[in-house]
C-alpha cells in the first residue's frame, strides 16, 4: 500500500527526453553545426612521467588549414582545474604526469587536418620516475607526482573502544578484498563546441555539470562568471565520467583565439584514456562478532589509487570509510585509509563514489560471517540491520527513514518465489548496501526557478543536468504535485548556465533529492500567491485550501473551488505572478578532521539484492541468472524510472563483479575499447526482479531519496558471494575472471 | 582523391551525393544527409550505435564505405516514422521506459525493425540476439527487450 496520498508520484510518466530521443530529433554535441566552425584537437603526452625538453608545432603550423595551435603559454587565465583540488593543467606547463597530459591544442578546417597536424606535432621528453603502485608511491625515495609527498589523502574514523570489543568478541573474521580499476564506458565519448556570442563564450557540452564547467571554463580564461555560458546538450551517458572538464577548457580557448566556433569529439580510444576511472582498493578487514552473531567490532584499512591527478579522489575516500562497515549497527569502528597520487590514469567518480568497492569487502565479510555462525545470511543481517534510531559511527542518529529491513524482506519474500532449488555448481548469494544521497559532509546545495504561465501551464528552470537517468523528468513531477497540476503542464529548461540557477553535479544521486526539494520549495512560494488570491475570490482561509488534479478547493467543503485556468485569470485580474525561486543545501555537518564525527549525509537509501548464478566448472564461466534487488527509495517519483536505475545498476554490477578490467602497463591503457573491455551485453543479460520500498520521512521531495547509485552497489556483493555459495570457496578480487575461477576449482 | 557520385534510397527518397569513395558511411549520412540519428560510438563496429538498415539488414555504418552503398536502401531512424506517425517500435520503446541516455536507441530501433521485418513474433532468445550487436550501459536491456515484446504483440 502507498504511504502517502499523492496525485503525480509514485506513477509511470513519458520521460520528458523520450520523444525526442527516439525520433532521432534530439542533438547530442557531436551533432551541432555552426557557420565557420573549426574542428580541434589535442596532443596528448605518451609517457607517464616526463618534462618536456622540446615541443615544436612549426610544421603543424605550417599545414594549410590548420588555424591555430595553443599551447600553455597561451592560456590567459589559471591553468589549473580539478572538481576539488585544482592539480591538473588544461595544458601542460611544469611536467607530465600521465599519459594522456594535454601538452598542446589544435583547430583546423577539417578533423582530416586536425590529425594530419596532430602527426606533424614533435616532442621530446626528459622522462622522469613513473610511479605506478601505491608501494611506488610511498617509498620514501621515489619521484613525487605532485609537491612533497605522494600521499594524496589520509583519513581515519574511530568510535567506541574497538580493541576491547574484539578481545570480547566469539567470532572474527578476517580478509583482504582487491577491486580493480573500471572504464564508465558511457556510449558517447565526450564532446563539445564553443563560439563567441555576444562577447560570452558558449560552450555546449556532454556533461554532469554545466555549472562547475562554467566556473573552470571563467578561470581559464580570465573571465566572469556570466560571460561565459555552458549549455548541457543531450548527454549520452556518464555514471560519474563525464563530471571532469573534458573539452570545455581547450575548446573555449580555440574559439577565443579563432574567434570561430569550434567541435571537438573524442575518439573512443581518447574518451577511455583520459576520462576518469574508477579507483582500484584493496580493503583489510577484521569483523567481530558474538555467538548469536551481533555484530560488535569492524576494523578495516584501505588503500586506493588516485592516479595522476584528484578528480573526485577526496570524496571517494571519505565517502568510502564513512561506508565500510555496511549498513549494520556497528558499535565499535575503526577505519584507516590512504589514498597516493601515481602516474596511473587518473581515478574519479564511477556511480558509487567507492561504495561499491567497500561493499564488496563488508558483504564478503558478512557472507563469511554467516558462515562461521552458521546463520542464515539475510537473518543475519536483519539482526545487525541499521533502523530508526540507529547511532552511526559518525555519532549521527538515524531518523525514521530507513527502509533496509524491508529491502531485505522483500528480496527473501521474492526468492521464494522465484529462485530455482540450487544444483551442483549453483549458488545463491546475499549483498546488501547503504548510500548517503548528496556530497559527504559539504555544503552542495542546487537551486530552482518556477513561473505558472497565464494558462496554467509551467515552466521551470532547473540547474540540474538530465544525462538520461530522468531528472528533468523527477523535477516536473514533483512541480506538478507541489502546485496541483499535471505532469505535462511542466516544461523543464536544465542545464544551461545563462538560464537556469546553479543545480550542482548529477552525481552522489544527489539531483532527485537536492534539486527536488529546491524545485519543491520554489513551487511553495509561487503557490503562496496563488493560494492568496484563491483564497481571497474562494473567501476561505488560505491554509484551508488543497491543489490538486488542476484545481483549488477548501478541505473543509470541496464544492468551494476553482479551476487552475480560472485561479489564473484571477490573478491576471489583480496584477499577480505566480514566480518562484528555491534553493536547498542538505542538513550536513563538516566531518572532524581527526575522528570523522559529524553528520555526513541528511538522507541515506538502502538496497539488498539477492543473485543466483551457476558456475561452468570447465571453463570457470559465472553464468549470473537471476537477480532480485529490493531499493528503499523513500518514495518513487516515478516507477517505472526506478526499475530502469535498478535493471541499468544490476548489469553494470554483472560487469563489475564477472568480467570488467582496465588492463594498464606503465600508465598506458591496454583496452581502451570496446572490443577489449567488455561489457555487457543482450545476451548477457539474467532475469532481473526489481522491487520498490518506500518508507517513512519526508526530508526528501515528499519523502524521496536518491536510487542511480543504489541501483549498482548491492548486485556486486551479491554475485560474489553467489559463487562463493556455489564453489565453496572465497574470492578475494573482482572481476571473477573464468582463469582465476578456474584456479579456485582446481586448487 | 576524386569525388564520385553516388546513387542510393535514403528512406524511401532517391539521393545523390558527390562524396569521396572512401568517405565512411557514418559520416556521409551524419554530415551530407543531415541524418544525425547515426551516431558513433567506437568507429570499429563494437557499440552499433551507428547501426543503419541497408536493403533491410542492419549494419555498422562506421565500417561501410560510401562506395558500397551505390543502389542500395538505407533506413536511418528519421526515416522509421510515416508521415509524423511513430513506428509501432518507436511508441513501444516510449511507452516500456527503454530509452535513458539515448545514444543507443537509433542503433536498437533499427536492429529491432530488421529483426521485426523478417520475424514479426520472435522469441525472447531471438531478440537478445538480434540487439546483441547494440551496446547500451544505461538501461541494463531489460526494458528495451520489453518494447520490442510490445511491438511484436508477443
Amino acid at each position: 500500500m502507498a504511504l502517502r496520498d499523492l496525485a503525480v508520484l509514485g506513477k509511470a510518466n513519458v520521460k520528458k527526453d523520450a520523444y525526442n530521443k527516439i525520433t532521432g530529433e534530439a542533438k547530442f554535441a557531436a551533432d551541432l553545426k555552426f557557420d565557420h566552425m573549426l574542428y580541434g584537437g589535442v596532443f596528448r603526452s605518451t609517457v607517464p612521467h616526463a618534462t618536456i625538453k622540446r615541443f615544436d608545432a612549426s610544421k603543424a603550423l605550417a599545414l594549410p588549414g590548420v588555424a591555430c595551435v595553443l599551447t600553455s603559454k597561451d592560456i590567459p587565465g589559471g591553468n589549473r582545474i580539478g572538481i576539488i583540488l585544482k592539480d591538473e593543467p588544461v595544458l601542460v606547463d611544469d611536467k607530465i604526469r600521465r599519459v594522456g597530459d594535454a601538452i598542446a591544442i589544435v583547430a583546423a578546417e577539417t578533423q582530416e587536418l586536425v590529425e594530419e597536424a596532430l602527426e606533424l606535432m614533435e616532442v621530446e621528453y626528459d622522462l622522469l620516475e613513473p610511479i605506478l603502485s601505491y608501494e611506488d608511491a610511498m617509498r620514501e625515495d621515489s619521484a613525487k607526482v605532485h609537491g612533497e609527498t605522494n600521499l594524496h589523502m589520509r583519513k581515519h574514523l574511530e568510535s567506541g573502544d574497538v580493541d576491547a570489543a574484539f578481545a570480547q568478541c566469539d567470532v572474527i573474521v578476517e580478509g583482504t578484498y582487491t577491486t580493480n580499476m573500471l572504464s564508465h564506458m558511457f556510449i558517447e565519448p565526450d564532446a563539445g563546441v564553443a563560439r563567441i556570442e555576444d562577447g560570452v563564450i558558449t560552450v555546449y557540452a556532454s556533461t554532469q555539470n554545466a555549472h562547475f564547467d562554467r566556473g573552470e571554463v571563467a578561470r581559464t580564461m580570465g573571465l566572469p562568471n556570466n560571460k561565459v555560458r555552458v549549455v548541457q546538450v543531450t548527454t549520452g551517458g556518464g555514471f560519474g565520467g563525464k563530471l571532469d572538464i573534458s573539452v570545455q577548457c581547450h575548446l573555449a580557448l580555440l574559439a577565443n583565439a579563432t574567434g570561430r566556433p569550434v567541435k571537438m569529439v573524442r575518439s573512443r580510444k581518447e574518451s577511455t584514456d583520459v576520462s576518469a576511472k574508477r579507483h582500484p582498493m584493496t580493503m583489510k578487514a577484521k569483523t567481530g562478532a558474538t555467538k548469536d552473531g551481533k555484530i560488535q567490532a569492524v576494523e578495516v584499512f584501505m588503500t586506493g589509487d588516485t592516479g595522476a591527478y584528484a578528480s573526485y579522489g577526496p570524496a571517494v575516500i571519505v565517502r568510502a570509510v564513512v561506508h565500510c562497515m555496511g549498513p549494520y549497527e556497528v558499535p565499535n569502528v575503526r577505519v584507516d585509509a590512504d589514498f597516493v597520487y601515481t602516474n596511473n590514469p587518473m581515478c574519479g567518480a564511477f556511480r558509487g563514489f567507492g561504495v561499491p568497492q567497500v561493499s564488496v569487502c563488508h558483504e564478503g565479510q558478512m557472507n563469511a560471517l554467516a558462515k562461521a555462525l552458521n546463520m542464515d545470511p539475510i537473518d543475519l543481517r536483519i539482526l545487525n540491520a541499521q533502523r530508526p534510531g540507529t547511532v552511526l559511527a559518525t555519532g549521527q542518529v538515524l531518523d525514521e527513514a530507513v527502509g533496509f529491513i524491508e529491502t531485505l524482506q522483500e528480496a527473501k519474500k521474492k526468492a521464494a518465489e522465484v529462485l530455482d532449488t540450487c544444483k551442483e555448481n549453483q549458488g545463491v548469494g546475499v549483498g546488501c548496501m547503504w548510500y548517503g544521497v548528496g556530497n559527504t559532509g559539504l555544503p552542495n546545495p542546487a537551486a530552482a526557478f518556477v513561473e505558472v504561465l497565464p494558462d496554467a501551464s509551467v515552466n521551470l528552470m532547473v540547474g540540474c543536468a538530465d544525462i538520461g537517468q530522468g531528472s528533468s523528468t523527477v523535477m516536473a513531477a514533483i512541480a506538478a504535485e507541489e502546485l496541483g497540476l499535471s505532469y505535462d503542464d511542466i516544461h523543464v529548461t536544465s542545464a544551461d548556465t545563462m538560464v537556469t540557477p546553479e543545480g550542482g553535479a548529477s552525481s552522489a544521486s544527489r539531483q532527485t533529492f537536492i534539486s527536488g526539494n529546491a524545485t519543491r520549495i520554489a513551487c511553495k512560494q509561487a503557490k503562496e500567491t496563488l493560494a492568496q488570491t484563491a483564497a481571497n475570490f474562494l473567501n476561505v482561509p488560505k491554509e484551508d485550501l488543497i491543489f490538486r488534479n488542476r484545481m483549488v478547493y477548501s478541505s473543509k467543503d470541496p464544492a468551494i473551488k476553482l479551476t487552475y485556468p480560472e485561479l489564473m485569470a484571477e490573478m491576471k485580474k489583480w496584477g499577480k505572478l505566480a514566480v518562484g525561486a528555491g534553493a536547498y543545501n542538505p542538513k550536513t555537518t563538516y566531518l572532524d578532521a581527526k575522528t570523522m564525527a559529524g553528520i555526513p549525509y541528511e538522507i541515506y537509501a538502502y538496497g539488498t539484492t539477492i543473485a543466483q548464478v551457476e558456475v561452468d566448472t570447465s571453463t570457470g564461466e559465472v553464468d549470473v541468472q537471476k537477480l532480485i534487488s529490493a531499493h528503499d527509495v523513500g518514495q518513487a517519483v516515478d516507477r517505472e524510472m526506478v526499475e530502469g536505475q535498478i535493471e541499468g545498476g544490476m548489469v553494470m554490477a554483472q560487469g563489475f563483479a564477472v568480467f570488467e578490467k582496465i588492463e594498464h602497463e606503465k600508465g598506458k591503457i591496454k583496452n581502451p575499447i570496446f572490443s577489449k573491455y567488455l561489457i555487457p551485453t543482450a545476451m548477457d543479460v539474467p532475469e532481473i526482479y526489481p522491487i520498490i520500498v518506500e518508507c517513512p520521512g519526508e526530508a526528501g521531495p515528499f519523502g524521496a531519496k536518491g536510487v542511480g547509485e543504489p541501483a549498482l552497489i548491492p548486485g556486486i556483493p551479491a554475485i560474489t558471494n553467489a559463487v562463493e555459495n556455489a564453489l565453496g570457496q572465497r574470492f578475494f578480487e573482482l572481476p571473477l575472471m573464468p582463469t582465476e575461477v578456474m584456479k579456485k576449482i582446481r586448487g | 582523391m576524386d569525388k564520385i557520385k553516388i546513387s542510393f534510397i535514403l528512406n524511401d527518397k532517391p539521393v545523390t551525393v558527390e562524396t569521396y569513395p572512401n568517405k565512411r558511411v557514418v559520416d556521409l549520412l551524419r554530415e551530407d544527409c543531415e541524418c544525425t540519428s547515426v551516431k558513433e560510438g567506437c568507429s570499429e563496429g563494437e557499440c552499433g550505435a551507428c547501426t543503419v538498415l541497408v536493403n533491410g539488414t542492419p549494419v555498422t555504418s562506421c565500417l561501410m564505405l560510401a562506395g558500397q552503398i551505390e543502389g542500395d536502401s538505407i533506413l536511418t531512424l528519421e526515416g522509421l516514422s510515416k508521415d509524423g506517425e511513430l513506428d509501432k517500435l518507436q511508441t513501444s520503446f516510449v511507452e516500456a521506459g527503454a530509452v535513458q541516455c539515448g545514444y543507443c536507441t537509433p542503433g536498437m530501433v533499427l536492429s529491432a525493425k530488421a529483426l521485426l521485418m523478417k520475424n514479426p513474433h520472435p522469441t525472447h532468445e531471438e531478440i537478445r540476439r538480434a540487439l546483441s550487436g547494440n551496446l547500451c550501459r544505461c538501461t541494463g536491456y531489460t526494458k528495451i527487450f520489453k518494447a520490442v515484446d510490445m511491438a511484436a504483440g508477443n
